[in-house]
């Protein structure tokens, strides 16, 4: 009658059979690589052809496209960028540049017809209380 | 080869980079996952060359389903396990089918067991496990290789034959019992002393 092999025994043989795996031949490992590459698609190094978990990280909005949004694309910017200069221009011109556009609207000899003073001065609110 | 310069990258990870054109992730995943694939096909066939056909159509399904490959749905290797087991089995049925035997020819399970046996006489200690392990129904056979040669965890062998984690304890249980007897002549052969001289 024989014994039977023990755990102990069977487990020494397995780590064994661990160590000595089929070796994997140069040979197959080329048909395998071979059928891998044919079934892969094209290298694509676009962000939108990545899986998401790889593709970077999409940087933040500068400061041109965030003022853009704001106002409404760059056709609105634009237009608030041209209100601005015009009015940084009002405040440097000098005054004497409306009197031609009231004159030509209210001719003095018309506003002196009328009474209608345009450029009051301030002696007119001072008024003597006694 | 190359080096391998995902060594430290998931296979998940070097899955997705597969499906997006990574040809550096190809060679990571050949390397790392088809000599496994073919050391499993090859305990289970015991034939080298089916063995390496069964490994490398495991491999190419692996790579064409990379594209739908759902993240967390389930480890790589053992989705890749479970496809060379169901081939494995394919072939194994095969075998059995063949109509060169016939049903009322074929010598009785206890026969094969016995002619296994006696064939490890001249064979050295791997080759006698591997006529051992032949000799095995073929779910013990899978069970007993997944859990003690290629280190699976039980749960995981579950996932990959598709059973529960109670039948697997069972499958490799009754395979460990199953080798021992098998191997039970030949301790003296395989370097294990028979201390009571009952050979």
């Amino acid at each position: 009658m024989t014994r039977r092999m023990t755990d102990d025994q069977l487990d020494d043989l397995f780590a064994t059979a661990r160590e000595t795996r089929a070796e994997a031949s140069p040979d197959f490992l080329a048909r395998v690589l071979a059928d891998a590459y044919a079934a892969q698609p094209e290298p694509d190094t676009t962000p939108a052809a990545m899986p998401a978990a790889l593709a970077p990280r999409a940087a933040p909005p500068g400061l041109w496209a965030r003022l853009s949004a704001a106002f409404g694309g760059s056709f609105g910017l634009a237009g608030v960028a041209t209100a601005g200069l015009a009015g940084v221009w009002l405040g440097f011109a000098p005054p004497a540049g409306l009197s031609p556009l009231t004159e030509t609207l209210l001719p003095v000899t018309a506003t002196a017809a009328i009474g209608v003073d345009l450029m009051p001065g301030l002696d007119d609110y001072w008024t003597d209380e006694g | 080869m190359p080096y391998d310069a995902h060594s430290d990258q998931s296979d998940e990870t070097l899955l997705a980079l597969f499906a997006a054109g990574d040809r550096a992730a190809a060679r990571a995943l050949t390397l790392r996952l088809a000599p496994r694939a073919l050391a499993y096909a090859a305990r289970i066939l015991g034939d080298r060359a089916e063995a390496e056909d069964v490994a490398q159509e495991a491999m190419l399904r692996l790579w064409r389903i990379a594209a739908e490959w759902q993240t967390g749905q389930a480890q790589v290797s053992t989705w890749l396990f479970r496809v060379v087991t169901n081939l494995c089995t394919d072939r194994l049925r095969r075998r059995q089918r063949r109509p060169s035997v016939a049903l009322d020819d074929a010598p009785e399970v206890a026969d094969v067991q016995a002619g296994a046996v006696a064939a490890l006489i001249e064979a050295d200690r791997m080759a006698a496990l591997q006529a051992a392990l032949d000799a095995l129904p073929d779910r013990q056979r899978q069970a007993v290789v997944l859990r003690h040669i290629e280190g699976l965890t039980n749960p995981e062998i579950a996932t990959v034959m598709e059973i529960g984690v109670e039948a697997v304890e069972s499958l490799t249980a009754r395979g460990k019992r199953a080798l021992a007897g098998l191997l039970a002549g030949r301790r003296a052969d395989l370097g294990y002393e028979d201390e009571e001289g009952q050979e």
